[in-house]
């Protein structure tokens, strides 16, 4: 009987917090966001570094249109977006995650 | 030490918090959070309005827009030890959603709203801070000039790349 209080007692304890904890988290950007996020980096990128690979980009990156930037990877939790330069005919890929997060930034090869 | 409970003491203590915890459910729980008030004393001590505000005002969905919505692009400078005002024009109601960023050192800055033809001189901060970057969104609470004050402390001048996005018109650096 004592053990089945003290099972009832620590349910009783950890339940709601359990439930109270669980809807913490973001929901999933759609594809749409993704690109308005992408467009919003590659100019954060002109302005400084932000610790992607391409690193800083030049000014001629400024003028990257919406119609510039597709998305050509939906991960199990993250997008891949390809963003051209029409200027310059160079291209970045960025991954961001269902959450927003700018994961990586990649200058992409020219063939 | 040891400390034996006995196993009717256990049960006669579970039993009366079960009781109290009922009691709380139906005096207040209920009331407050469903609007179900069988005793009267939820209205009495106002719990109901509580239920009935919630219930009136549901909390609007973010509307995601369909297509990419047009963001513009600042850049501005804080010179050495001077402070500078960026504005903008908003009725209220419009939206606002901002990035900024430094080139470097973080800085102290004010996010604030003045409304239009007062002269007493008040304004409502938003969000005062000394940081490096910053995101996020506000509502305009009434017509008038909204915006950021930025102080530079350093001895060296900072850029700041501010992106925007919603209804406003740009008013500009603010002598």
């Amino acid at each position: 009987m004592k053990l089945f209080l003290r099972t009832l007692l620590l349910l009783s304890l950890f339940t709601p917090a359990g439930l109270a904890l669980a809807h913490g988290d973001h929901g999933t950007i759609s594809e749409t966001w993704a690109k308005q996020v992408a467009a919003k980096t590659v100019q954060q990128m002109t302005f400084k570094d932000m610790g992607h690979q391409a690193g800083k980009l030049d000014a001629s990156w400024k003028s990257v249109q919406p119609s510039d930037i597709k998305v050509v990877t939906v991960g199990k939790e993250f997008y891949v977006l390809h963003v051209t330069n029409s200027e310059t005919k160079q291209s970045l890929s960025i991954k961001i995650a269902f959450t927003g997060q700018v994961l990586e930034a990649t200058e992409n090869t020219r063939n | 030490m040891e400390h034996h409970v006995s196993l009717t003491t256990l049960i006669k203590a579970s039993l009366a918090a079960i009781v109290l915890a009922a009691i709380a459910l139906v005096l207040f729980i209920l009331p407050a959070e469903y609007n179900i008030d069988p005793t009267g004393v939820g209205q009495k001590l106002g719990l109901t309005l509580l239920a009935e505000a919630a219930e009136a005002a549901p909390l609007a969905p973010q509307p995601m827009p369909d297509e990419m919505t047009s963001q513009q692009v600042i850049e501005i400078t804080v010179p050495a030890h001077k402070g500078i005002e960026y504005k903008l024009q908003m009725n209220r109601y419009d939206k606002l959603t901002y990035e900024w960023i430094t080139d470097g050192a973080p800085l102290y800055f004010d996010l604030h709203g003045e409304p239009e033809g007062d002269t007493s001189g008040y304004f409502e901060s938003y969000a005062i801070a000394t940081l490096g970057a910053m995101k996020g969104s506000f509502t305009a609470p009434f017509n008038g000039s909204h915006g950021w004050y930025w102080n530079n402390p350093g001895d060296q001048p900072v850029a700041i790349q501010l992106i925007i996005n919603g209804r406003y018109q740009i008013i500009g650096l603010k002598p």
